[in-house]
C-alpha cells in the first residue's frame, strides 16, 4: 500500500484482505486493502487508474 | 434502440448517459427560475427562456439578456429551466414528452405569451413537439427592436460560425447578421450553406461516451480558420474555447461581458453556475448544494470534467462520508471516501477547511464493483 491509511470509523490500520470484485457478468476475488474491523475495502487512486482500469477495458472489449 | 438494449444488458456502463440526465433534472430543479413582472403577471408579450446551458456557460449571460429584451419590450418573463433535450438526446423519449408537457403548461398558465430562445437546439425540440409554440429567437427580437447596440468597428475580422440546429433557418442567421451589422462588426459566415451546418461535437452529448469523436468534431469545423470564431450557440462558443480558439459569442457583444479569451468553463462547475444564474436573477445569495462549500484546484476540475464528474457528486460523496463516519484518513489528516453513483464507484480525497468547507485534493472512480466479503470483514 503507497499510504499509511486507517478506517476512520473503526481508526484500525488496514490490511490486505480478500474482496469480491464484480463487473457485469463476472466476478473474481481479489487481494485489496480493507479495514479488519468492518471490513470496508479501500481502493486507491494507482489501483483504480492502473490494474481495475486495464480489466475493466479488457471485460468491456468482450 | 441498440444502446439501450445494452445498457439494459449491462453490456455498457451507464455512468456518461446518466451525467447529461442529471445536468437536465438539476436545470430544472434547484436552478429553475420564473421571474415574472408583477405589473404585467397574466399580460405578458414574451416568456425568455435561455435553456440549461447558458447560465451554465456564464452565469451573467440569462439576466444580462433579460436586461435587453426588458428593454425592448417590460412585459417580459424569464424561465431558467431546461427544454428537455439530454433525455432526447440518450432515447429517454417518456422522460422528454412529460418535460414537455410540462413546459407546455407553464406556457398555458402564463397567457400564451410569445416564447424567445437563445439556443438554436431548444427551438429544434419545441418547433418539433410543441409546434403551437412558435417560439422566436433573442436575435430575431433585438433585430427587430429599435435598441441602440455597442458599435465594435475596430473588432479583427470574426468568423461567424452558426449551429448545426440553425440548419434550414435561414430566417435566425440572417436575424444575426442584422444585429452584426449593426454593431458594425467586420465578419464573414464561416459556412455558407444553410442546409449543411456542421457540428461542433457538442450535439448528442457524444462527449461523455466518446471524447476523442467530439474533439475531432470541433477540429474539423475550425482547424484551418484563423480568424476568431463568433458563435451564437454557448455549446459552439464553449467547445471552440476549449480547442484553443479566440471564441466569442453574439451576446458578449451585445452586453459587453466578455473579450475574446474567455476560456471553455469547466463541465464539473457548470451545475454551480446555473445557480449562481439564478441567484443573480433573483437578485439573492449563491446557495451551496447540500451547504457544503467546495476549494477545486484547475488540475482537479479538468480532471473531473473528464471523467464527467460534477462538484455536486463530490459534495454528495462529502455529506454522506462525514454524516455516517464512513471514510478512510491518511497521515495528512485527509479524508478518502466513496460514493456509489449509477453503475460507478466514486472517490475522493479532500481535506476538512472547518465548518462545510473542504479541499478537494483529488477524484478518481471506477466501474467495478468492490463488494466485502465475510473474510474482510473479520466474520
Amino acid at each position: 500500500m503507497d499510504k499509511h491509511v486507517k478506517c476512520a470509523k473503526c481508526g484500525e490500520e488496514l490490511v490486505i484482505k480478500k474482496v469480491v470484485i464484480k463487473y457485469f457478468e463476472h466476478e473474481f476475488r481479489k487481494d485489496v486493502p480493507c479495514c479488519p474491523k468492518c471490513g470496508q475495502p479501500y481502493i486507491s487512486y494507482e489501483f483504480a487508474k492502473g490494474k481495475v482500469r486495464e480489466a475493466e477495458m479488457e471485460l468491456e472489449d468482450k | 434502440m441498440g444502446w439501450k438494449k445494452m445498457f439494459g444488458r449491462k453490456k455498457l456502463p451507464p455512468f456518461p448517459r446518466d451525467f447529461w440526465l442529471e445536468e437536465m433534472e438539476q436545470a430544472r430543479d434547484d436552478a429553475a427560475a420564473l421571474i415574472v413582472p408583477p405589473e404585467y403577471q397574466g399580460r405578458l408579450k414574451y416568456l425568455f427562456f435561455p435553456g440549461c446551458q447558458l447560465g451554465a456557460s456564464d452565469p451573467r449571460y440569462p439576466q444580462a439578456v433579460y436586461q435587453l429584451l426588458l428593454r425592448a419590450e417590460p412585459a417580459t418573463a424569464m424561465w431558467l429551466s431546461c427544454c428537455g433535450a439530454p433525455s432526447y438526446w440518450v432515447g429517454e423519449i417518456e422522460q422528454y414528452r412529460s418535460v414537455q408537457a410540462e413546459q407546455h403548461q407553464q406556457w398555458e398558465s402564463l397567457g400564451r405569451p410569445q416564447v424567445v430562445l437563445a439556443c438554436m437546439s431548444c427551438k429544434k425540440i419545441i418547433d418539433y413537439v410543441l409546434p403551437d409554440i412558435q417560439p422566436l429567437t433573442v436575435y430575431e427580437v433585438l433585430a427587430d427592436s429599435g435598441l441602440q447596440l455597442p458599435l465594435y468597428p475596430q473588432l479583427p475580422e470574426l468568423a461567424l460560425a452558426d449551429p448545426c440546429m440553425s440548419r434550414d433557418e435561414p430566417q435566425v442567421r440572417q436575424a444575426v447578421c442584422t444585429l452584426l451589422e449593426r454593431m458594425q462588426v467586420p465578419y464573414q459566415i464561416l459556412h455558407q450553406d444553410i442546409h449543411t451546418l456542421p457540428c461542433c461535437g457538442f450535439g448528442g452529448n457524444i462527449e461523455g461516451p466518446n471524447l476523442a469523436a467530439a474533439q475531432a468534431a470541433a477540429q474539423r469545423r475550425i482547424s484551418s480558420e484563423e480568424r476568431p470564431i463568433l458563435a451564437y450557440c454557448v455549446n459552439c462558443r464553449d467547445v471552440f474555447a476549449g480547442a484553443g480558439k479566440q471564441s466569442l459569442h453574439i451576446i458578449d457583444l451585445l452586453t459587453g461581458l466578455n473579450g475574446l479569451e474567455r476560456p471553455t468553463p469547466h463541465l464539473s462547475l457548470r451545475r454551480d453556475n446555473r445557480r449562481l444564474a439564478k441567484a443573480l436573477a433573483l437578485g439573492g445569495e449563491k446557495e451551496e448544494f447540500l451547504g457544503i462549500s467546495l476549494e477545486i484546484s484547475e488540475e482537479t476540475a479538468r480532471m473531473m470534467d473528464e471523467s464527467l464528474l460534477s462538484a455536486d457528486h463530490i459534495r454528495r460523496l462529502i455529506a454522506r462520508a462525514e454524516q455516517s463516519g464512513d471514510y478512510f484518513i491518511d497521515e495528512q489528516q485527509i479524508h478518502i471516501a466513496r460514493l456509489p453513483l449509477c453503475g460507478v464507484t466514486i472517490w475522493a480525497e479532500y481535506r476538512p477547511l472547518g465548518g462545510r468547507q473542504y479541499q478537494l485534493i483529488s477524484v478518481y472512480f471506477h466501474r467495478m464493483e468492490v463488494e466485502k466479503t465475510d473474510e474482510a470483514a473479520g466474520k
